[in-house]
């Protein structure tokens, strides 16, 4: 069975930033549950059911970093 | 420095050292096994990323801002500045230029634009990328307060 992948995207050069169940920020809230109720982008945020969809959709071809730094 | 398989007292112990590194940018603090007081604490050891303006100067094309917490400030971010009287001075999505720590957490930016003016009051420098704290997969997300950090500017995904 293939790794569930769907969730929020955010491409912020080099990161490809992924939230499986929310983002909260001071400005606005996005949660899975309700993730059809908005109009995207918010904040750079969008929704996709798989990484490969969001990797398309930034025109990402390299391998994905996450994040700049891991602890 | 791996946290992924670390017990709640080594995890402590190198959160400890974290707090050093990981509050200026984007960071990630995935499947770390962090409950929520180790969360609220990291939360809590962020800098402000939408510090207070508590003075405004300018001279020869270059604006210098003194804010509350200079901490998250580097040369080359992006900031936007609001609620600053005189309103020449609220500059949107503009470069920070040379950045100076001060006393405490107190210090200055600098930013190339003509505004002129003298400052009387407000204002809040709020950095705009490189924002996002990632705490999936750890236990603590149910009961955490991310309050902390988007209150200061964070984004908080989990």
């Amino acid at each position: 069975m293939s790794e569930n992948t769907a969730g929020f995207y955010k491409y912020e050069e080099p990161s490809l930033h992924h939230a499986p169940n929310y983002v909260l920020d001071n400005q606005f809230s996005l949660y899975k549950e309700t993730k059809d109720d908005h109009t995207y982008p918010i904040d750079g945020w969008y929704w996709f059911d798989t990484i490969e969809e969001a990797r398309t959709f930034f025109d990402i071809s390299e391998p994905i970093v996450k994040e700049t730094e891991t602890f | 420095m791996v946290l992924g398989s670390a017990t709640a007292n080594s995890a402590r112990v190198n959160l400890g050292q974290a707090k050093l590194t990981g509050n200026r940018w984007t960071q990630t603090f995935q499947n770390c096994k962090m409950g929520a007081a180790q969360l609220n604490e990291m939360y809590t050891a962020l800098a402000k990323l939408n510090p207070n303006v508590t003075n405004v100067t300018a001279t020869a094309g270059v604006v210098t801002y003194t804010v509350d917490d200079i901490r998250a400030f580097v040369a080359a971010r992006t900031v936007t500045i609001t609620g600053v009287t005189p309103v020449a001075y609220n500059l949107t999505s503009v470069t920070v230029g040379v950045v100076t720590a001060g006393a405490g957490t107190t210090g200055t930016f600098t930013v190339t634009n003509a505004a002129t003016g003298t400052y009387v009051s407000g204002g809040i420098a709020s950095l705009q990328d490189n924002r996002t704290i990632t705490v999936t997969g750890n236990p603590g997300t149910a009961t955490d307060d991310p309050s902390i950090a988007t209150n200061k500017g964070w984004t908080v995904t989990g």
